[in-house]
Order: C-alpha cells, then structure tokens, then sequence
C-alpha cells in the first residue's frame, strides 16, 4: 500500500511537472519529430508514405504520430502540443506499467530502489530538450515495461495474459521504431538468459515461447507484414530506391569516434553511464534489476556507434539508462546506509522514504515549474491567434532565422518549401506554423546522399540506377512548385542548390521574386502576388 | 587436479613471457611513442633535470621517475633503455603473475575458487597484451599489471577467504600488492577514481555491515598498505622536489584539464580519430555477458568496475587512441573470461556431455598421476617451454628481415642491433641530419612522430619534450576566461623563454621539425620560427602522407590533419 502511494504520488507529481512544461511551450518540438508529425497530417489528409513525402525513416512513427495528429485536427489544438501530450501520456503508461510490475511482481525488499528505476524512467525525460519526442524516447518508455516483465518472468513471477499481451505489444512498437532497437533488446535478453540460467525444457517453455514475446513479434510481423499491401509505387519508392541509397549513402553525416564520444556536448552521457555502471555493479547483488538496467543503458551506446553521426538524440538509450542507474544507484546506497546505521529493514523504511521522496519531488517539481512560469512570463511571446488558435507560446520556442520572413509573407496553410539537405531549419517551422509542404520532398537530404554514392561508390548498374534519381527529384521539385504554387520557397545555397543546378533549376524561380540572398545560408524565394493561390 | 591447473596457468604465461621476450629481442627498439618519450624524459632526470622545469611533459611525476629504472639498467649494461624497458614489463608481468599465484595458494581451501579462475585471468592477460602488443608498454598496460594482484587481494579479504593463520608472507604479499596498486594509481590522475570505485563494491560487497565484519573482511592489510603508500609516496616525491609537485599540480595540471576542456575540434570530421568502435563494441558485449556472474562473484564485479573505469578514461581522452581503450577492453576481458569460467563450473550438461567431461576428467587425473611421478619433467616443460618459445619467436621475428634491414646500436653507444622498419617517421632525415646525443626539436600535436624516433636513435628532446601545451595555449587565448589566461601567462613566458634560450645556446638543437598546424603558428607569433629560420638552413618539407615513409615504418595513429613538417638543419 505504501509502494502504490509512493508510486502513485512520484507518477502524479512529475507527470504534472512535465504537464506544466507541455502547456508553458504549446508550440516546442524538435526538427525529427516535427518533420515526422508534419508526415502524419499528410497521412490522416490521405496522403501515400514515400509517394506524397519523401522521407528514409520507416513508416512506423508515422503511423504512431497520426494519434495526435487527429487529436489535433478535432480540437483544433497546436499539434505540437497534441504531441507533447501524446509523449506525456506515454511517460505516464510506461512509469504506470513498470510500477505495476515491481509492486505486484518483484520482491517488496526490492521496491525502495525499483521504484527509483521507475522515477529515472520518468526523470530522463526532463533533460532532452529539442530532442523530447525523438524515436530514441518513445522506444526506452515503451520498451522498459517490457524489460521489468521480462525480469520479473525470469524470476518466476505469475503474469496475466492481459498484461503481457499489452506490454508486448508496446514493446514490439518500441522495437520496431528503428531497426538498431533490436540489439538492445537482444541485450536484455542474453543478459537474462544468463543470469537466471535454468534447464533448457523450462527455459523454452516458462521464459522464451511466452505471451510478451509472442505479442511483441506478432506486432513486428505485423508491420513487416503491412508493407507487403502497400500500393506498389510506395514499396518501389522506398524499397526500390530511399532504402537502398541510403543504405549506401548513409555515411555522408559520419563522423568521427572522437567527435561522437569525447566531445564536450556528448561525453557527459558517457561519463554519467559509466558512473551509473559503477554504481549499479555495487548494489547489484542485493538489487537485481541494477543489472539489468546496467546492461540496458550500455546497450544504447553500440547503436548510437553504430549510427556514427555523432547526434545527440541517438544516445537517448544510453542516456536513459544512465538516469535510470544513476536513481537506482543512489536510491540503493540511501536504503544500505539507512539499514547499516539504523537497522532498519526496506519495508520499515519505506514509509519515511516515501515521504521524503514525495516531498523532496514536489519540493523541487514546483520550483522548478515556478521559474519556469517566470521565465516564460518574462520572455517575448507568440500569439498563437495568428495560427488559429488561442493562446500565447514562448517566441524562443519557435524563433529561427526564417520565422519572421514566414509570418510576414504566408497564412496559415499556405505551402512552403525549404530545400535543404537536412531536416533542420524547414523543419520545425513549417509544423510550428501550421504551413503545408509545397513539395513531396519535405527536405532533400537524399540528394546529399546520392552525391555521397557518386563520389564513393564503384560505377555500376545499380550505382547509374540510383543516381538517375537525381534528375527526377530535380524534375519532381520542379512539377511539385508548378502545382502547389508555394508561397515561399527557401534554397540552401550550399550544397542543395549546387546538387540542383545541373537541372537548371532556377527555371523554376520564374514565377519568383528573390527576397533575400543569404538568410543562413538560405536564398527566399516569393511567389509573384499575381500567381499567388488561395488558401 | 588443483596443481595441474596451477601448473599449465604458469607454463602457458611463461611461454607467453618467453614468446614477448624472443619478440623484443628481436624488436630492440621497438616502443609505442608514449613510452618512448617518457624514457627520454627519464634520461633528463637522471642527467640532474628536474621534470616540468628543465623539461615539459604532462605525465604525473611518479611516471617519469619510475622510468629512470630501465635508463639506469640501461647505462649500466650498455643495452638500448627501450629494450630494457620491454624486457622489464616482461618481467614485470611474471612478477604480477607471481603474487597472484601466492595469493591462491596461501589462501588455502577458501581461496579454491580463485583457483579455477586462474586459467581465466591467465588467458585473458595473454589475450590482452597480444592483442595490444602494438601498445606494449603503456601506462594503462602498467596500471592493469600493477592493480590486479590488489584487485584479488580485495576480493580474498572481502570474500573471507583468508589464511588459516596469518604467515608473514602472505601479510608480505598483501603489502606488496597494496604498493603495487598505490603506484599503478599514481601513473595518472584519473586512475585514481578506481580505488573509491574498487572500495565501494568491495564495501557493498559485503552485505549487512558490521564493525566485525568490517575488520575482518573489509580492512585489510593490502587496503592499508595502499594508502600508507600512496600517502608515503606522494610525500617523499613533495619534499625531495617540492617545486617539482607545485609545478605539476599548478600550470601542468591546468594545462591537462584545459586539454580536457577544450576538445580539439579538428576531430570532428570523419577519419581524424582512429576508429576503434570494434573494441568499444567488444566492451560492450563482454560486459554485458559478464554482468549475470557479477551478480554473485565480487571478482567480476571488480572487474566490471575497472573496465567501467576504463571506459571513462577513454571518453576523457578527447583523443581515443587505441592504447586509450586498454583498460576498458582489457578488463572487460578478464571479466568475461571470470564469468565464463563460471559459466561453465555451473552448467548442466546432458548425459552424454557429461559421460564425455567425464572421461576427460579421468585423463586428465591420469596425467595428474603421472606428472607427479615425473618432477623432472615439469621443471624441465616450465624451463624449457619458454626458452623455445623465446628461440621460436626471435627465429621467425628475423627469418624474413633482409640484411640492409639491420642496423647496429653501436654508433649510439649501445650493444646489440636495430631493424629499421621499427624505426618511426622521418628516421633518415634525423640520422643524416644530427648525432647520438644532439638535441633535436621535434613539435607537433601529439608525441608521434617526435617519438618513439628521439629515444630510438638516442637524440635528446629539448625543454619542449613534445608540442602538447602550444596547442592548448593557442587555443586558451581564443576561448578561454580572463582567470584561465591569467593562471598561464606566466608559465606560457616562461616556456617561450626557454625555448629562445635553447635557440641562442652553445648547443643549439641540431634538427628541427615543426609541424605546419598550429603548433608552427603558436611559434611563429612567439618570434621562434623567425630565429629558426635566420639561424637554420631549411630543408625539404616532410610528409607523413608520404608512401615510401608509410611503407618502411610501421604505421602510427594520428589524429587531426596529416600535415606536413617543415624542416631546419642548423648552419655550420
């Protein structure tokens, strides 16, 4: 009773700290997660995946992204703040379900530091940023319930169908998000493999062929299994050309292993895993589940190597993991000393732990949403009227060197492209603003990446194949801007423009006055007012 | 069964031993750079320089005085000192070996399973060094010598598993291995976060804690010993050079910090670093393996610690070199193989694995039984194993060395030879251009290619030993806070002072090779490369890039920009 207080009450006072976060910013997002929403209205206005946006990312988040979307569309509310709600909501599921699982499943002796787990899980969140929202996270909240049933299975716990129905299907969506979460999960499960080592009958049987397992790869088959009925044109545009190129093409944004691991802004989450490591390897005979988590956090830095572009929001895992340790860690050295100095068992110093913990929490969630609210009431802010809705944001929320030059020229759904070769800087503007892509490519890093091929790759057929594309996305771009007619057009002057000029592209500027040359490395096109269309 | 384990643990780290003895032989000059320099710095010091104020190095001042032992042995038997100094960890790691294999047997039957953990932590060591032999020498090689056998003495006290009766060689043992541990953690700074790290899991470690407990399996002998050394070490270093210390702890020490601070930001384009993910991935896997056995043996979880540790010092680097990864991968490693080892002990076999473990059981009693009857023939194995391993390695080392290969050491005043593929970058030109013993310049960003070159052909570095603070200071005055640039003004004049000094002396540096980064504009802006050009004949450029230089030595990780050198010779 006291664990499911202390559950309850952690779960509350944090859920509504980040509520008040969601709410004080209506409009923040990061530029992956913009672009994917951006990809999800077009889906709900009935747009086809790789056919009316060109994008490399599997469609899965897409799908997902559709849920706020329509939220969005039926209460006419910001949709990067039906987002924000929609990840909320997620922390919320996930911390709910891994409380479950250690309150009725796991040992009570346990329940002071797995319930710390449960608070990491929820406090990584807090630290992310522009990246809140990125595949990375939406695969730790809802793989982690999965990985505490997992445990608990391993540890012999009875578990409702229902249940592991549920968190397996969770976690085969995590899973399924990007193709490197599998060796995260492979992780986990050789560690547990491992650790409760027993007969192989059993093991087959009562650990492996069970229900979480069977849902989590139900729902992979099922997704893999989707693409077969999807039209042809969508499966030749993204089987015949988006995965192939980059799956050559990819290493144009690689860095460096210095760069990815030693650099002031990446390092911190390397240092902190390994002091979470540390102390996950001191308390891990008496608290299991240490481990477990320690392998999962170490997990995430062979994907984000693996990536080798050294972005921050790839070593999300990783830096969870080292959040969820760090909790864990910590909660266990309170709970050892408490028990050496008092001899105090963890069930007699659960109750004055928990009110700590509760006071402690909401102690610092309500300064820290004060200074927030102050910060926010003292900065410019936004009248979202001019976007439809009610209500101010933050002007840094969405501030850009292309903000003002979009509000002064275009309205809302007006259409708008920036040529770029990254997802950053059209995006999160254009989803912030409410504006509509003027053209299928919502960026044009695929031209970055078919240059990568030319200057790399040997000559062959299938090398000419792909590089052929280029004259169509050129010819694409060209059709896309005669149609939709958008308002503004953004080229980056290098390298995009530089890709395109070979398809006399400014041909396509002809209905265009050029508003500015070098805005950030960006020239601005404005469609003639003669020729402009209507919203 | 027990000895034969104990036995073949000894015969295959001999042999081991005996192969890395008949390699470096053969291999006379052959070092990693970081080792090569220190051994030059070791020279200096026992030609009377004091460290960071005759000459400057960022290495801790233990570091350097350790390595006057192979300079000394060097000067007393006319042996190349990097020789000496591969022979030395040779020794060194039969020395470790040795306390390890005493610790296991005066621990009696409580120290049974370290026993069976021997074979793990004997392959593992081989693994390691063979697989860094190109890094052979390096701190971090020292430090995981130098810390294991305090890491099982740990695990012997904290287990319980100690002597029926305590025998003063085994308090000896203890006190030897909570020296050993108090040096390894004085060869860097950062290795000093493994002893509150190895504390807290051995604390932990021991369940409900109880002052009885406390004494009898926590406060060991060893734990003393490490601290009194440590405390002893650093105050016999503080009062015998107390400048020494106040130098290293004051401008060498910022200077290593604002290294750490400020990342060199060449390095982020691909290609610049050397790409070791592969032993991060191995790290990765091996410690994830490891951790179910870490779970129930403090062992592994010590080991777990130290390659947890050893990825910190990677990520700190800011440089992640290869030899940066060894603790990491190393530890990792050893870990792997503990759990392994038990891994197997606990696994249920099905009847017919087990009828055939069975029968390998019997064989091996078998062989047991007759080994006994033959003590001869075990002397004579761990004799003469190793020997012709040493003779085999050496042979097929220089079976296939052409004789224009060779060079003799005697023109530098040393017996025996050389092979000029070990020689580094640019040796022609420093041979052509300078004697044994001349001063010769050699700056660039990192120790390579200045060394291992300076100490293989007995050159002497000047108070600059290599070109690490320019670019930090460089940097300092482009970014840092006015208190930063304030803590370094002095130090920076002072160090550009010498450097002029060294120009205008009797015994000018004969060869100068500054590379055209910002090491030569941090000079230029000095006014040095002015008086180097006035007073030196400039010679043809030098490129690392070059294909005939790639293909007679033996490639080098380099970071940043391959750029070229520029090259003086000082007029007649």
């Amino acid at each position: 009773m006291k664990g499911q207080i202390c559950a309850i009450g952690l779960i509350t006072i944090l859920s509504l700290r980040m509520l008040v976060s969601v709410c004080l910013h209506p409009l923040r997002i990061g530029w992956d997660p913009a672009l994917h929403l951006q990809c999800a209205q077009l889906i709900v206005g009935g747009g086809l995946p790789y056919v009316d946006m060109f994008d490399v990312n599997p469609p899965l988040i897409w799908y997902l992204d559709t849920m706020p979307a329509v939220v969005a569309a039926v209460l006419n509310m910001p949709v990067t703040l039906a987002f924000n709600l929609f990840m909320l909501a997620l922390m919320v599921l996930s911390a709910a379900l891994c409380a479950r699982i250690v309150l009725s499943k796991l040992p009570l002796a346990d329940l002071i530091v797995n319930l710390a787990l449960v608070f990491g899980l929820l406090y990584f969140n807090f630290f992310l940023g522009f990246d809140f929202g990125q595949r990375e996270q939406i695969f730790v909240l809802l793989y982690a319930p999965f990985m505490f049933l997992r445990f608990a299975r391993y540890q012999g716990a009875a578990i409702a169908p229902l249940e592991a129905l549920i968190v397996g299907i969770l976690a085969g969506i995590g899973i399924c998000l990007k193709h490197y979460f599998l060796f995260n999960a492979l992780c986990i499960e050789l560690f547990l493999l491992f650790h409760f080592r027993s007969k192989l009958k059993d093991l087959v049987s009562n650990r492996i062929l069970v229900r979480e397992n069977f849902a989590a790869l139900a729902f992979a088959i099922v997704y893999l299994g989707h693409f077969l009925f999807l039209p042809q044109i969508v499966k030749d545009n993204y089987f015949g050309f988006l995965v192939p190129a980059f799956a050559r093409g990819y290493q144009f944004w690689d860095t460096s292993l210095a760069a990815s691991l030693a650099a002031p802004d990446k390092r911190t989450v390397f240092l902190l895993l390994a002091a979470g490591l540390v102390l996950a390897l001191a308390f891990c005979r008496r608290y299991p589940l240490l481990s477990c988590l320690a392998a999962f956090g170490l997990s995430g830095v062979v994907p984000y190597l693996m990536q080798f572009k050294g972005w921050n929001y790839q070593d999300i895992p990783a830096f969870a993991g080292a959040v969820i340790l760090l909790c864990g860690g910590l909660a266990a050295l309170v709970s050892v000393t408490i028990q050496t100095i008092f001899k105090w068992r963890s069930e007699q110093q659960l109750p004055a732990l928990t009110v700590v913990a509760l006071l402690l929490t909401a102690g610092f969630s309500i300064a820290s949403a004060s200074d927030e609210f102050k910060q926010v009431s003292a900065d410019p802010k936004f009248e979202m009227a001019r976007l439809g809705y009610s209500g101010t944001s933050p002007w840094a929320d969405i501030d850009s060197p292309f903000t003002n030059i979009i509000l002064d020229n275009a309205k809302i759904y007006d259409p708008i492209i920036f040529i770029s070769n990254a997802v950053a800087p059209g995006f999160p503007p254009l989803t912030q603003l409410r504006m509509k892509p003027g053209s299928r490519h919502l960026h044009c890093c695929i031209l970055s990446v078919l240059q990568y091929i030319q200057a790399v790759c040997d000559p062959g057929p299938e090398i000419t194949r792909l590089l052929s594309y280029q004259e169509k996305i050129a010819s694409q771009y060209a059709e896309d801007i005669a149609k939709n007619k958008p308002v503004l057009i953004f080229m980056q002057n290098a390298p995009s423009a530089e890709y395109l000029a070979p398809f006399a592209f400014d041909r396509n500027f002809k209905d265009y006055k050029k508003i500015e040359s070098d805005i950030a490395g960006f020239s601005v096109y404005k469609l003639q007012p003669s020729e402009k269309v209507g919203p | 069964m027990n000895k034969l384990i104990l036995f073949f643990s000894c015969l295959l780290l001999l042999s081991w031993c005996g192969s890395m003895g008949g390699y470096f032989a053969a291999h006379q000059v052959l070092s990693p750079a970081e080792p090569a320099m220190h051994i030059s710095c070791a020279s200096m010091i026992l030609e009377g320089a004091e460290p960071y104020i005759d000459f400057v190095d960022n290495a801790t001042p233990l570091l350097l005085y350790l390595f006057t032992m192979p300079v000394l042995l060097s000067k007393l038997c006319y042996l190349h000192p990097v020789l000496i100094f591969n022979l030395l960890i040779v020794l060194l790691t039969i020395g470790i070996f040795s306390v390890v294999i005493f610790a296991i047997r005066q621990s009696g039957r409580k120290g049974l399973p370290v026993l069976f953990y021997l074979p793990a932590l004997t392959v593992s060591l081989v693994i390691c060094q063979a697989y860094f032999l190109a890094d052979f020498g390096q701190e971090s090689m020292v430090f995981m010598l130098l810390f294991l056998p305090y890491l099982l003495e740990r695990y012997l006290t904290s287990t319980g598993a100690r002597e029926p009766e305590q025998k003063p060689n085994s308090t000896l043992r203890k006190i030897i291995a909570g020296v050993l541990a108090a040096f390894g953690l004085l060869l860097n700074p950062v290795f000093l976060l493994a002893a509150p790290a190895v504390e807290l899991i051995c604390l932990t470690g021991l369940g409900d804690v109880t002052v009885g407990k406390l004494k009898r399996r926590y406060l060991g002998v060893e734990l003393y010993a490490c601290l009194a050394a440590l405390l002893f070490t650093g105050a016999v270093i503080y009062f015998s050079a107390p400048l020494v210390v106040v130098t290293y702890l004051g401008p060498i020490t910022s200077l290593n910090w604002l290294s750490y601070d400020y990342f060199y930001d060449n390095l982020g384009f691909v290609g610049k670093s050397p790409d070791r993910r592969d032993l991060i991935y191995a790290f990765v896997v091996f410690f994830i393996m490891a951790l179910p056995a870490a779970g129930r043996c403090l062992l592994v979880r010590l080991m777990c610690a130290m390659s947890a540790l050893g990825f910190i010092w990677l990520v700190c680097s800011g440089t992640v070199y290869t030899y940066q990864a060894f603790i990491m991968t190393a530890f990792a490693i050893c870990a792997f193989c503990l759990a392994l080892s038990r891994y197997l002990r606990s696994m249920r076999f099905t009847h017919r694995v087990a009828r055939l473990l069975g029968r390998a059981g019997e064989q091996a009693g078998r062989l047991y039984i007759w080994q006994r009857k033959q003590p001869q023939l075990k002397t004579a194995l761990v004799v003469a194993l190793p020997v012709l391993c040493f003779a085999a390695v050496n042979y097929f080392s220089l079976k296939n060395v052409a004789s224009d290969q060779y060079f003799s050491l005697v023109n530098i005043n040393y017996y025996g030879f050389g092979l000029k593929h070990d020689l580094s970058f640019f040796s022609d030109v420093v041979e052509k251009n300078s004697e044994a013993k001349d001063l010769v310049w050699i700056f660039s960003q990192h120790a390579r290619p200045g060394f291992p070159l300076i100490t293989q052909l007995r050159r002497r570095p000047g108070y600059l030993v290599w070109g690490f603070p320019l670019h930090t200071l460089k940097i300092l005055h482009e970014r840092s806070t006015p208190a930063q640039a304030a803590s370094l003004v002095q130090f920076e004049a002072l160090m550009y002072d010498h450097l002029r000094s060294e120009l205008n002396s009797v015994r000018p540096p004969k060869l100068i090779l500054i590379e055209d980064s910002e090491i030569w504009e941090s000079l230029k802006a000095a006014g040095i490369c002015a008086t180097v050009q006035d007073k030196y004949e400039s010679l043809e450029p030098l490129s690392p890039m070059n294909g005939e230089e790639i293909e007679r030595h033996p490639p080098f990780e380099y970071i940043g920009h391959r750029v070229s050198f520029s090259a003086f010779k000082l007029r007649r």
